[in-house]
């Protein structure tokens, strides 16, 4: 179900939560007064009138009840918060009787109205509510009712519709902070604060659909996404070590800004396809040094700005002293900040960049990154991290026994068993994702599927992302 | 369903809330009020509960309704509970039962905070979030958080991933390739995690929580060397100052200490356009700054209070700048240790300016004058004295006493004059005190002072206690002179007022017995033959002490 | 000459420490800015007053009696800053 945008929706938009509203304030007005109340008789006037513009305009006009949502011809309604006890009540209302939608074909007359509103009355005792319902406004053709569409999945999909909103909304927070920044406005802290908790409370409950979202990796908008994910990977990783909320939000806040300083660094030289020069990679170096210089900018001192300061200026300090900032004094880095350099490495090697339209696959940056442990990397995170991600890190194109092609989805209590999203079935035929878990077992008890080849899902352009959203 | 009764429970149970929430700001939590108000509060939410499992309210701009009915209305901006939740975006706030009291105190707690009144870090949904209530929940209207500018951005995102996706033909051609290949062996290997591994996170966690603010101070003073030009200097070093600033208000002298440290042994051979040393100042400018100092007394005066020692080692990085602060807070402390931490740090630093201290003996609180004097006295400055002088006539006896005590250890002509005059003076300890001056002072003029003052027909008057503390001032001179004077003092021969000559000879006596020299003893036993009661036993005693030894 | 209920502040303060006055928002609520601010200064002088009197050592009801005083007028002294911070006065 799509929004979609043009001039004529905007205006449907707009009168869509009047009718609503108006709709619902004619119901609970009759469930006190009689229908020929004069209050109730005006209110159906005033929704006749309305209703009958729109329909002139857009033809048949569609009320539906989708989840929570009401839509009015495919268009989802917003509603002011005045509004909002209407909707609560119609909501319940239509969920009373198991009603989908109502649908006005034509233009309707008072009659129709009242016809629609005592069939609502009476089928509030009816034991089969919705067929009274439909009993009721039999005799009018302009309204027709149809019943509740039942969504399968309706929990998986509402949850990922909530970690797809959180992903998003972190990614636009972190580009409008940065907007912010170099225009010298002010940064809301306490809204970060809140975008990070969703992503926690979101990681801690349906830990792998908010990884999976990692898998979006844009080039383009490459900073303020890096800065989502590795946000959302450290928290992860510190969810492994045994984090407290708190400490969690905290990390996460950090990592978000832990690039921060790559707002002073000439985008030229950012985004430079090729090779740098040595001056543009000492510029380059400086971003640890200009992010603390931001972050105690935005609100000064107290312990979440400390924190982050901490991170930005150490995450491309080496395990061994090595990397840069050069530091005079040879100092042990931050938990924070070791968690931030090994999430931050992984995230970069598996996005395309500028200079590497071609990114790592996640196995083959686990292994990159293992070489690097104990030089460059803290080598006992690394192994909660290897741990986390898994042998099979979420989109991994996988070949099946079953000659099926999928992706990993996402990890399950054993390592080497994820659940896999098959896009391609025995057939070579393209499939439209549905999601296996390899734990399954068949009658005889063996396992109905396992994983037999990894490919690189970056040469055929392949990407989890597109199948989540 | 929820009927008429328990709407009127409910609608009663939020106007506790909001009387509890207002109780809550004016009071103190160890107030009996404060605790009753909260457990007032949570029995009633408990009975409600009882009836009903739990409680969903459902919460607008400015109302708050439940099973559809409102419970709840605020007009404007204070006292409504409806807004203080819609405002930061919570719709829904449910109370489920099994609440504890404990997690009711804390959401009253949230709730008493006034965003607008108080600076608060976190807004109330992060509050609530960071408690992990169990049985309090709440929904939030996440588009509350987005800007409009950014409500398209999911859409926009989500378009352009799409169209980046593969088609059909890189699916088949990815298929083909997939069945062609060999199988492949898994590269990275899962790695047990052992149990040192666990103890060292462990260790690293709690070592990271420790102290963060020293390793910000660390990065920052490497910043300073990494600086490029004078502007970036100046920047970090106001970010270091901003940094004192905050470790002062946290009581974290220690590492307000380092900083003041750093900042004096910073290295700056390698910064050759700029003088750096110059805008490190403004770091020790900021410690002594009047802000500052004024916060640190106030933690000093609370419980626990600061080590003293890691206090004045902070003044030790003080200039004289600092003295008219420390005399400012000085009249304000209310306990003793912090007013003995203060005159300490004002003994260090008065050293450097005497000249700025002695304006507080204009004060007109008498415990700052006298405070004043006594820092005067313990750092010893001669020139101290002309100021001193100046207070020898203050009003207040305690400041007087103080002032001799001063004039007593510093000496000099001028001493012993400001002192004559003082043995005039209405109080009798402050005669006593004087005298005692004039012993410390110690010159043969201070002695000829209070000689002078002994055979004066005034100190006929005064208490005999008095007389006996002069005389023994006067023995600790201890000379021939002296020894004269008091056997001349015992010998008199008199008439009128016996009685008061008797309590001077007595005193007198008592003096020689001090002294122990045994020439007094011929003197001493006339006198104790003499007939006279009080005299013989003085005479008795100043004989036994000088047989004795002392 | 502010007075507070027919008293002078100063005689208002020894009353708080010896409990005849109990400080809640009802008694300070006619009260305007400038007599709270005198109240307060006057508060703070008598504690300061008690503070610099000789401590009755070995006098149990002494003791308790100094102690009493001292909580009673510390607590009042906070709940009318509490109290003048809601008013949005400030009292330094």
């Amino acid at each position: 179900m799509e929004d979609r945008f043009d001039n004529d929706d905007i205006e449907l938009k707009r009168q869509a939560k009047d009718i609503i509203n108006n709709f619902a304030v004619i119901l609970r007005s009759t469930q006190i007064h009689d229908i020929s109340n004069v209050a109730v008789v005006s209110s159906i006037n005033r929704f006749v009138t309305m209703i009958n513009r729109l329909i002139a305009q857009f033809g048949a006009i569609q009320v539906e009840l989708v989840g929570e949502y009401f839509f009015v011809n495919d268009s989802r309604v917003k509603f002011p918060s005045e509004y909002m006890v209407s909707f609560d009540f119609l909501t319940k209302e239509f969920e009373a009787r198991g009603l989908g939608s109502v649908t006005f074909n034509n233009e309707v007359g008072v009659q129709d109205i009242q016809l629609l509103v005592k069939a609502f009355l009476n089928s509030a005792a009816s034991v089969e509510p919705l067929e009274a319902l439909i009993e009721g406004v039999k005799e009018t053709p302009k309204i027709v009712i149809a019943k509740a569409r039942v969504h399968e999945d309706d929990f998986e999909h509402d949850a990922r519709r909530a970690v797809k909103k959180t992903y998003f909304n972190a990614v636009s927070f972190t580009k409008g902070v940065m907007r912010k920044l170099s225009s010298g406005e002010k940064v809301s802290v306490k809204r970060a604060k809140r975008v990070v908790q969703t992503m926690v409370d979101q990681l801690l409950g349906e830990h792998e659909l908010l990884l999976g979202m990692t898998a979006i990796k844009d080039y383009d908008d490459y900073t303020y996404h890096h800065s989502v994910n590795v946000s959302i990977l450290s928290v992860a990783l510190g969810q492994q070590l045994g984090f407290s909320k708190r400490l969690l939000m905290d990390l996460g806040l950090a990592a978000l800004f832990h690039d921060i300083g790559k707002l002073d660094v000439p985008p030229d030289v950012l985004n430079k396809p090729s090779e740098f020069t040595e001056e543009e990679w000492t510029t380059i170096k400086r971003h640890p040094f200009w992010g603390v210089k931001s972050i105690l900018d935005i609100k000064g001192f107290d312990e979440n700005a400390i924190l982050s300061a901490i991170v930005a200026f150490e995450h491309h300090i080496h395990h061994d002293n090595t990397g840069y900032p050069v530091r005079k004094a040879s100092v042990e880095r931050d938990l924070f900040s070791r968690i931030v350099s090994i999430v931050d490495q992984y995230d970069g090697m598996t996005s395309a960049r500028v200079y590497a339209r071609t990114p790592l696959t996640p196995d083959r940056a686990l292994k990159l990154m293992l070489s690097r442990s104990g030089s460059q990397l803290d080598p006992i995170l690394m192994k909660y991290f290897i741990n986390m991600i898994g042998i099979y890190p979420v989109g991994s194109l996988v070949m099946l026994n079953t000659r099926e092609l999928g992706l990993v989805y996402s990890s399950t209590s054993v390592p080497s068993r994820p659940k896999v999203l098959i896009i391609m079935d025995t057939n070579a035929k393209k499939v439209d994702g549905f999601i296996a878990d390899l734990n399954e077992k068949a009658a005889d008890g063996s396992y109905q599927r396992s994983i037999i080849k990894t490919m690189d899902p970056n040469k055929y352009r392949i990407n989890l992302a597109e199948y989540m959203l | 369903m929820p009927d008429s009764q328990d709407i009127k429970s409910v609608t009663e149970l939020l106007q506790i809330i909001l009387k509890a929430k207002k109780n809550l700001r004016i009071y103190p939590s160890n107030n009996p009020i404060y605790a009753k108000t909260v457990e007032n509060a949570f029995n009633k939410i408990e009975g409600v509960l009882e009836y009903l499992d739990e409680i969903p309210l459902r919460i607008t701009r400015n109302e708050i309704f439940f099973a559809g009915e409102e419970v709840f209305k605020g007009v404007g901006k204070e006292d409504n509970l409806a807004l203080f939740f819609s405002r930061d975006g919570i719709k829904e706030l449910v109370f489920k039962s099994g609440l504890q009291q404990s997690e009711f105190q804390d959401f009253l707690e949230i709730a008493s905070f006034d965003f607008d009144r108080e600076d608060v870090a976190d807004d109330v949904v992060t509050l609530m979030w960071g408690k992990d209530f169990q049985h309090i929940t709440y929904q939030v209207d996440e588009s509350m958080l987005v800007e409009e500018d950014e409500e398209q951005f999911e859409e926009e995102a989500v378009k352009q991933v799409k169209e980046r996706s593969a088609d059909d033909d890189d699916l088949q051609k990815a298929y083909q390739d997939a069945l062609d290949s060999e199988e492949t062996t898994k590269e990275v290997k899962l790695v047990p995690i052992t149990d040192s591994d666990i103890r060292t996170v462990a260790k690293l966690k709690e070592s990271a929580m420790e102290n963060r603010t020293s390793k910000m101070v660390d990065i920052l003073y490497e910043m300073l060397l990494q600086t490029q030009d004078f502007y970036e200097f100046h920047e970090i070093s106001a970010i270091v100052s901003a940094a004192l600033d905050f470790c002062i208000e946290q009581k974290n002298l220690k590492t307000a200490i380092e900083i003041l440290w750093r900042a004096k042994t910073f290295d700056d051979k390698s910064i050759t356009d700029f003088d750096a040393r110059e805008e490190l100042n403004q770091i020790f400018k900021s410690a002594e700054s009047f802000e500052v100092i004024r916060v640190i007394g106030e933690i000093i005066d609370e419980e626990p209070g600061i080590d003293d020692a890691v206090f004045q080692e902070y003044v030790s990085f003080l200039s004289k700048d600092a003295i008219p602060h420390f005399m400012k807070i000085l009249g304000d402390l209310k306990t003793i240790k912090a007013r003995k931490s203060i005159v300490n740090a004002l003994v260090f630093l008065g050293k450097k300016d005497i000249s700025t201290l002695v304006r507080g003996l204009r004060d007109n609180r008498w415990y700052v004058v006298r405070n004043i004097i006594y820092i005067l006295r313990k750092i010893g400055d001669p020139k101290a004295m002309g100021y001193l002088l100046k207070a020898a006539g203050h009003g207040d006896p305690r400041v007087r006493k103080e002032m001799l005590k001063a004039l007593g250890e510093i000496g000099g002509q001028k001493a012993v004059s400001a002192v004559r005059d003082c043995m005039d003076d209405p109080e009798p300890f402050i005669r006593t005190a004087a005298a005692r001056a004039l012993g410390s002072i110690g010159t043969d003029s201070a002695k000829q002072v209070l000689m002078d003052r002994l055979t004066d027909k005034k100190m006929l008057a005064v208490d005999f206690n008095e007389k006996k503390e002069m005389f023994e001032v006067l023995s600790g001179w201890n000379d021939n002179q002296v020894l004269d004077f008091l056997i001349k003092t015992i010998r008199k021969f008199v008439i009128f007022n016996r009685a008061k000559h008797n309590e001077m000879k007595a005193a007198a006596a008592y003096a020689l017995g001090l002294m122990g020299n045994k020439s007094a003893l011929t003197p001493l036993d006339r006198m104790r033959k003499s007939g006279n009661k009080f005299l013989s036993e003085y005479a008795y005693a100043a004989i036994k002490r000088i047989e004795h030894g002392r | 000459m502010i007075m507070i209920r027919g008293k002078s502040p100063k005689a208002t303060a020894y009353d708080i420490a010896d409990g005849y006055i109990i400080v809640n928002p009802l008694f300070l609520k006619p009260l305007d800015t400038e007599a709270l601010k005198v109240l307060y200064a006057e508060m703070q002088k008598v504690l300061t007053e008690i503070r610099g009197e000789k401590f009755p050592q070995g006098d149990i009801q002494g003791i308790r009696k100094r102690n009493t005083r001292l909580s009673k007028l510390h607590q009042s002294s906070m709940v009318l800053r509490n109290f003048a911070r809601e008013r949005r006065v400030l009292i330094l």
